[in-house]
């Protein structure tokens, strides 16, 4: 396996990325939800894409059009009504460790200590002892958390405790990792660094990546490919071929303004908006 | 200071009150507190009283509640273990959630008194009895707890734990028990409260010690200073108990985030 | 008519399992009865079987019939009869309610109006929580032979020993409910301009009250089972004084039905008194959701309030 030890390739083009796992095939995925009242919603209709491995995906949207239904049906929280999910060649039909996922809620358990977050996934897979604690130590240390080994997540903030969920989805080394907006609730400084370790861990581990997110900046600087999401339905598949890293003056680039315009465009909203970078409140996930 | 003071103040109204009252209809209807004390000091350890009635277990009221505290600590803990359990479990088994709600809703709803009988007459012998009734309530009470706490459980944590790997029997240890801790919590303490009164009223019904047998002894020679005694006694128990579970449960329960005393 | 059967139908589908289960407890409950030695006396098998619990256990139920007119008097010799069985069930019925509803009255109006006046000065407040405290965890039910001795087997005893168990309860839950009503809303109410009264009577009053729902479903629970316990030990009547006489006889198949029957109307009465605070707080955004009969199950016995917190 690879792993955080091993000499760092820092992020270059997407395409160098040697492949692991198999690809992900999304056939004609429909997700219909039956409400309260009766009437049915169509969280998911007739969905299909295939996803390359070590691909970083970003799945863009606004917020109560499909995008998380999406991935928890990847991830197998959420059986589809129809169509299917393949990952290697094999149905999805639970969820399960080659697909572990970051919430966007807090999902570090308040009730272990950082250490046994970071082996929950090793432990249920009956990892001996010793191996257990070698594979935390290293990820615990790749997010910058060696020394809170043994404290409670209490006692971590907010940015620090999705470090955890970030080691504790990595040290199952699974072929995919699914991300629902994990950095959502967080300040803009934590999430931009965050970034930085989410994109530093990635280019070492080659994982492909699901990334749900309404934010089209966060796109921007992690997706090599960008899925639009709207109304249920997939509207666009676009690549990014910006170089990395992506730091300010790349997304200034016209190549860069040129694809936020089209993602904008597809999301209803005219021109202008794409030089403030503003996106309406209707949009923006509470 | 006046976090010490105020209740060091309510218990001297409530003693003042208690007086006021013992001098208005008489000590001989409600005793005074001085003399409920005098009552208890002089029967606490050894008690001429009991002796002279012939009561062969126990000669002083120590030998009673400690008969009383013994059913009450085996109920509970064999209840709440299987009503944990139960409500755990059935959090991952429909089926199991579908057989045991239906009958923990209906047994709940039956007073002690109905089913007291039952008890005494299938398992008559002391305290048998008595502990299986202080069992079976805990037993429905702990269910209906932790089946509510481990709902009110945060779904993200199951997921999380469900996407990281984790199994029916690891989620339930791992996730749900854990987790759902700070609101068994909670009903712990309303089971451990109300299974003073269980026992006693087991006691009162078919025993031959305990403070419920002695609540009846002496209420059929009317000595109403042994009755408010054991009355006293018995609260004063079960206050020393709470205080117990409640040390257990904040070393249990360390890892939360301090929630909201109460800051009254 | 038909609008039941067919929940009936729909509880069958969903929830088989459940059905399953008490199919299987009325089987195994009816095999018990046959395979237990059957004790000398007729009348007082160990496991009733359920046939002679809905016959002859029934009908000597009228040996509680104690009128002479109507049906047959069975303790002056008269014949025991179906329907002096259900004259007596419904006269003891009567007793047992009545006591229940005057005590639980009492002890609702006495509880809740004495703690929201307290609650006003929250000095007062921190004064009697301590002592209400302590007296919430005397198991009042021990007690009963104390209330007997001050009061008599008199329907005022009754009375007072259930309105004063209720008034504990509902006393240290109101006063706990309006300690928890959030600073923020009282703040806001401020910052509008109102005055500390109009603020505490509009504004921690209502806010308060939803938080009372589990404490009166409690209540109900606690009454029921002081009612049976004070007619167990001392009262010549109602449901619990049936059930002391079948004990007493260890006529088990009077007391299953007894049993059943309290069960049913505890249940009812959670329902009822469930829809009524219901009506009182529509504004409520999340009552209902999970059944009323399961939150306060096992509270009957206990009679202790579930989201107490109690203190620390």
């Amino acid at each position: 396996m690879t792993g955080p030890g091993e000499p760092t390739t820092t992020a270059g083009e997407p395409i160098d990325h040697p492949a692991r796992g198999g690809a992900v095939h999304i056939d004609g995925v429909s997700c219909v939800f039956q409400h309260r009242k009766g009437h049915l919603v169509n969280a998911l209709q007739d969905v299909s894409f295939t996803v390359e491995p070590g691909e970083l995906v970003c799945v863009v949207g606004p917020s109560g059009h499909g995008k998380t239904t999406l991935l928890r049906v990847i991830a197998g929280l959420q059986p589809p009504t129809g169509g299917k999910v393949t990952v290697a060649g094999k149905e999805v039909v639970g969820p399960g460790s080659d697909r572990p996922m970051v919430f966007q809620q807090d999902t570090v358990f308040p009730w272990m200590h950082v250490r046994d977050n970071v082996e929950f996934g090793l432990r249920s897979k009956g990892t001996a002892k010793g191996e257990r604690e070698k594979t935390s130590n290293r990820w615990l240390a790749a997010v910058g958390l060696e020394t809170f080994a043994d404290s409670w997540p209490k006692e971590l903030s907010g940015g620090m405790r999705k470090r955890v969920a970030l080691a504790a989805v990595l040290a199952l080394d699974a072929n995919v990792i699914l991300m629902d907006e994990p950095f959502g609730s967080l300040d803009y400084f934590t999430r931009r660094s965050l970034h930085e370790l989410l994109l530093d861990l990635w280019a070492q581990t080659h994982n492909t990546i699901f990334f749900v997110t309404h934010d089209i900046e966060e796109a921007l600087i992690l997706a090599d490919r960008v899925l639009l999401i709207k109304n249920g339905q997939l509207v666009d598949d676009l690549r990014v071929g910006l170089p990395r890293p992506r730091d300010e003056d790349v997304r200034a680039r016209p190549e860069a303004v040129e694809l936020q315009k089209t993602i904008l465009g597809h999301l209803g909203f005219g021109a202008e908006v794409a030089d403030d970078r503003r996106i309406p409140a209707e949009v923006s996930e509470p | 200071m006046w976090a010490v003071a105020i209740p060091i103040l309510g218990i001297a109204l409530f003693v003042g009150i208690w007086q006021a009252l013992s001098v208005r209809v008489g000590i001989y209807t409600m005793p005074s507190p001085s003399i409920v004390l005098r009552h208890i000091q002089d029967n606490f350890f050894h008690s001429e009283y009991l002796v002279s009635h012939g009561l062969s277990t126990g000669s002083g009221y120590i030998t009673h509640i400690a008969f009383t505290a013994r059913n009450v600590i085996i109920g509970v803990l064999i209840g709440s273990t299987l009503g944990v359990t139960l409500g755990l479990l059935s959090m991952r088994s429909t089926a199991l959630k579908d057989a045991v709600t239906p009958l923990a809703a209906t047994f709940g709803a039956a007073p002690i008194f109905v089913a007291a009988p039952f008890f005494l007459i299938w398992f008559g012998i002391q305290p048998t009895a008595q502990v299986l009734m202080v069992a079976f309530y805990t037993t429905i009470l702990m269910y209906i707890f932790s089946r509510r706490a481990a709902e009110n459980l945060a779904a993200q944590y199951v997921e999380s734990a469900l996407t990281l790997g984790g199994t029916g029997g690891s989620i339930v240890r791992r996730i749900y028990l854990p987790g759902a801790i700070p609101e068994i919590r909670g009903g712990f303490r309303v089971a451990l409260a109300g299974a003073w009164g269980l026992a006693a009223i087991a006691e009162l019904l078919g025993a031959e010690q305990g403070a419920g047998f002695l609540i009846k002894f002496f209420a059929t020679a009317f000595v109403i200073d042994g009755m408010f005694a054991m009355a006293l006694l018995l609260g004063i128990v079960a206050v020393l108990f709470d205080r117990l579970a409640v040390l257990g449960f904040s070393y249990l329960t360390r890892w939360a985030e301090a929630g909201r005393r109460l800051g009254l | 008519m038909i609008a039941p059967v067919r929940r009936i139908g729909e509880s069958m589908r969903r929830h088989p399992v459940s059905w399953i289960t008490w199919g299987v407890i009325f089987i195994v409950w009816e095999i018990a009865a046959h395979l237990v030695p059957v004790s000398t006396v007729r009348n007082s098998p160990i496991v009733p079987s359920w046939e002679f619990t809905f016959t002859d256990a029934l009908r000597q139920l009228s040996g509680s019939w104690t009128f002479d007119y109507w049906a047959p008097n069975p303790s002056r010799g008269g014949e025991e009869t179906y329907f002096g069985a259900f004259l007596a069930l419904g006269y003891h019925s009567l007793k047992s309610l009545m006591r229940l509803a005057v005590g639980l009255s009492i002890g609702v109006a006495a509880g809740v109006g004495s703690a929201l006046l307290i609650s006003y000065w929250r000095f007062a407040r921190r004064l009697v929580w301590t002592p209400l405290n302590f007296l919430r965890m005397v198991p009042l039910l021990a007690a009963i032979p104390l209330f007997q001795f001050w009061f008599g087997a008199s329907l005022t005893g009754t009375t007072v020993f259930i309105a004063f168990g209720v008034w504990v309860l509902l006393m240290v839950s109101t006063i706990n409910a309006v300690n928890n009503v959030q600073d923020r809303y009282i703040e806001s109410a401020r910052t509008l301009g109102a005055s500390r009264k109009r603020t505490y009577f509009a504004v921690i009053v209502p806010a308060a009250l939803p938080e009372l729902r589990t404490s009166l479903l409690l209540a109900a629970g606690l009454s029921w089972s002081l009612t049976v316990g004070s007619e167990y030990i001392g009262l010549p009547n109602g449901l619990g004084n049936i059930m002391a006489v079948a004990e007493f006889n260890t006529n088990t198949g009077r007391m299953i039905l007894i049993a059943i029957v309290i069960a049913i109307y505890a249940l009812i009465t959670f329902y009822f008194l469930d829809k009524v605070f219901r009506r009182l707080v529509v504004w409520v955004p999340t009552l209902g959701e999970d059944s009323t009969v399961t939150r306060v199950a096992g509270s009957a016995a206990i009679g202790a309030p579930a989201d107490q917190p109690i203190s620390g």
